[in-house]
């Protein structure tokens, strides 16, 4: 049957569909294709976008605050990784290896009730937390007779991303934990089995059995967190402004500033587009890479 | 084929039954909506709508609604209370359009440049008309150094109702019990610091995110000081005769004399004069002015509480609330903030407080002048152009809004809804309550800066760029040298910048069209 009769026939169904890809491509697709496009122009606010070539990469290139600011997004990068990789596995491989199910039900529940707290109230939480003068941090320290450590947490440039990286603590995030947990109840059980009549021991068997066979899930993970992190500056906005001096600030909260405090909307899309690409090849080489032997056959 | 379409028959009739009900819905809804405005009778009252971001004045301007109402019955009166985030949007959005629901009064100061696109009504030919609420003309009751203040090209389109000005807050009892007297001198000022100090207290709470160095505490510091430092540079920037703004009646006669703190107060300075002024060095960071005004300010801020940089507004006024810190720089709508907030603490965690202007220093290599005031006009209203009838009723309201009787009913209405006068009224003949005009005389009779830095003007990349080494310096991570030589190449950058997306052909002489 030729495709405009079935397109015909179906009207109903594609009409249906149409409002979303509509939706999709006016709110998604234009802006983001549109911001590639106004990379290769100069375009201030009110004014109207002049083709500038490679003009806004070459100003990238001698743009000392983005070159600072890259420094701090490789250890937020870093930092990250460690935090949703490590963490959220350890608490899964606890939960998995409980023996008592409804016990197991039951700290799962409260680990991922947390998911429902918007995250930017977790971020001004942290912010009320780190507060140098009314802080619950400080006021504990000084309740243990710490108080030599108090300190402006957020406001010190030594302790400043620091800082930053700490939001969250013990970083379990719910969406990691439950696509670890799903990874290892997945597992097959004759190689637990085999571990267990080999005589592995609980270190032994997370190593050579749990890490290998949930490395696709590690691989979303890391994917998810680069990803991620390359886009967030809302949290660094709110808590720092990327703050004091340029101690937490970020490209991302670079292309921000310039396209919405300083209206170079132009140059904010260049940001925005090497962002683009440095994201797709960390995720490519990610995916490339960080592919196990089990799915590799 | 045949027995694969058959099942799926009425699974398409229900969705196009759908389909055709959600279309049918969507066209007697909206169809629905005309309807009923159609059937909406014609209102033959002409309506006056004042949108606003005072909210502190809610109360009282309903009131004065009210009343307006009941003595023009063929007039009504809509006060539009908006949220401070998107006022300005909303407003852009209504007035540029030319929206049925825009707002005939306005919060002015939300659109610069308004007027200059002839936007806004110029009130000046308004002025000299009697103001049937006061049986005066107009000018009598509103503050003429003011209405200079805010004229543009020469026009009177904003009225300023009221203004907010900043001033040191000192705890009174701490004071007492240490035997310290409100300073009367900058030095003086350093020397009670450091006795607070040695009492084991943290002498200043001062905010010190980015927001504070914008807009906010530091922000205010570094414009006094930089207006004090560079009160002999208006003569060099202000409009001189051939130039498109030059005004003789203000520049004309103007001498330097900065033993008067007004002495440049209705001065016109030429903005593209100002600019070639930093792009040529004339005004320069690296300056051993500068380099003072700086040295100066970190001296003060060792005074500050640790790590000021990551304490935010409200971080800050609980330091002095809770007895932590001993002084605080802060605007003038605070004070009703504080009595309201010290009502609400325990008996025994009250304390009595006080004020004090910011105190002239009187050790310097130069000659400098007293600190003058950085705050400026808090409610300022101004009228949208409609048409000429519209304008006639919309100027009456406002001239009733602008009498000494309905300023009195605003802060009446305030001080019983326990909200915050922004500060002294401008409006002659109003008279605040007693304990209320006491309290705002610190803020009272300062001047107001002229040329003062923090970045350039207020162009955001170099405000930005300038809040990340001064945070550096007054961090103590460079020295004042550095953070100029840093502060200098934000300017030089910033200075054709400006030019740019201002327009300016840097020709004082003629008046540059704004960027199409």
């Amino acid at each position: 049957m030729k495709w405009p009769l079935l397109l015909w026939r179906h009207r109903a169904s594609y009409l249906f569909l149409l409002p979303t890809f509509l939706f999709l491509a006016v709110f998604n697709y234009v802006p983001a294709l549109s911001g590639l496009a106004h990379a290769f122009t100069e375009w201030e606010t009110g004014g109207t976008a002049h083709w500038i070539g490679l003009g806004n990469f070459r100003q990238m290139a001698g743009d000392e605050f983005l070159r600072l600011s890259i420094v701090n997004q490789l250890l937020l990068l870093i930092a990250n990784l460690v935090k949703t990789l490590v963490f959220p596995l350890i608490a899964a491989e606890m939960l998995f290896h409980l023996r008592s199910k409804r016990l197991q039900y039951a700290l799962r529940t409260a680990l991922l009730i947390p998911m429902v707290v918007p995250g930017m109230v977790g971020v001004l939480l942290w912010g009320f937390i780190y507060d140098p003068n009314i802080g619950l941090l400080n006021r504990l320290l000084t309740a243990v007779g710490l108080s030599s450590l108090t300190r402006a947490w957020l406001g010190d440039w030594h302790t400043a991303l620091p800082a930053v990286i700490g939001v969250g603590f013990p970083w379990i995030s719910g969406l990691a934990l439950l696509i670890y947990l799903a990874g290892l109840i997945a597992m097959p059980q004759e190689v637990l089995d085999s571990s267990a009549v080999d005589g592995a021991s609980g270190l032994q068997r997370i190593w050579s059995v749990d890490l290998p066979l949930i490395r696709g899930q590690m691989r979303l993970l890391a994917a998810l967190t680069i990803i991620g992190t390359l886009q967030d500056f809302g949290s660094l906005l709110v808590l720092t402004g990327g703050g004091p001096g340029l101690a937490t600030h970020v490209p991302a909260l670079h292309m921000y500033y310039e396209a919405f405090r300083f209206g170079h909307y132009g140059y904010a899309s260049a940001i925005g587009f090497v962002l683009f690409l440095t994201i797709l090849a960390f995720t490519v080489t990610n995916m490339r890479f960080g592919r196990s032997t089990v799915e590799r056959g | 084929m045949r027995t694969r379409r058959q099942p799926s028959r009425p699974i398409r009739r229900r969705s196009r039954t759908v389909l055709w009900l959600l279309l049918m819905g969507w066209a007697l809804l909206a169809g629905g909506d005309r309807d009923l405005r159609a059937q909406t009778p014609p209102d033959s009252k002409a309506h006056i709508v004042l949108s606003t971001v005072s909210a502190n004045y809610r109360e009282g301007l309903l009131q004065l609604a009210r009343e307006y109402e009941q003595k023009h019955p063929d007039v009504s009166v809509t006060i539009q209370v908006q949220p401070v985030n998107g006022y300005e949007t909303v407003l852009r959005t209504q007035i540029e359009s030319h929206a049925a629901g825009a707002p005939d009064i306005y919060n002015v100061n939300y659109t610069n440049g308004y007027y200059e696109r002839g936007l806004l009504v110029n009130l000046t030919p308004f002025l000299k008309e009697r103001n049937p609420s006061t049986g005066k003309p107009w000018r009598d009751n509103l503050d003429a150094q003011f209405l200079e203040k805010y004229k543009s090209g020469g026009d009177v389109a904003t009225i300023p109702f009221d203004f907010i000005e900043v001033a040191f807050f000192y705890n009174r009892r701490l004071f007492d019990r240490l035997g310290l007297q409100p300073p009367r001198t900058w030095e003086e000022m350093l020397a009670t610091a450091e006795k607070i100090r040695q009492a084991g207290m943290i002498p200043f709470a001062v905010p010190g995110d980015t927001d504070s160095y914008w807009s906010g505490t530091v922000g205010w510091i570094f414009r006094f000081f930089t207006d004090a430092y560079l009160r002999d540079t208006v003569p060099q920037v202000m409009s001189q005769p051939g130039d498109w703004d030059y005004d003789r009646r203000k520049n004309g006669s103007f001498h330097l004399n900065v033993g008067d703190a007004y002495n440049d107060a209705t001065v016109v300075v030429n903005a593209e004069r100002l600019l070639a002024a930093v792009r040529d060095h004339k005004i320069r960071m690296e300056s051993p002015r500068f380099r003072e005004a700086y040295t100066k300010i970190f001296a003060f801020a060792q005074y500050w509480q640790p790590g000021f940089n990551g304490t935010s507004a409200n971080s800050a006024y609980q330091l002095f609330l809770t007895q932590k810190a001993a002084m605080m720089i802060n605007a003038s709508p605070t004070i009703a903030t504080l009595t309201r907030d010290m009502d609400d603490l325990y008996p025994r965690d009250r304390f009595d407080w006080g004020l004090f202007p910011v105190p002239p220093m009187t050790q310097s290599a130069f000659h400098i002048p007293p600190f003058r005031g950085v705050g400026g006009a808090g409610v300022v209203f101004g009228v949208v152009k409609k048409s000429d009838a519209q304008t006639r009723r919309v100027v009456d309201f406002l001239m009733f809004l602008t009498s000494p009787h309905a300023a009195q009913t605003l802060v009446a209405e305030a001080t019983k809804a326990r909200q915050p006068i922004n500060g002294p009224l401008l409006i002659p003949g109003a008279a605040l309550p007693e304990a209320i005009a006491r309290r705002f005389s610190a803020f009272e009779h300062r001047g107001f800066e002229k040329l003062s830095f923090r970045g350039l003007a207020d162009e955001q990349e170099s405000v930005w760029k300038w809040t990340v080494w001064a945070q550096r310096y007054l961090d103590g991570r460079i020295s004042v040298d550095e953070c100029l030589a840093h502060y200098q190449q934000v300017m030089d950058e910033a200075a054709p910048r400006v030019a740019r997306e201002m327009n300016y052909d840097m020709d004082p002489r003629t008046k540059d069209p704004p960027k199409p």
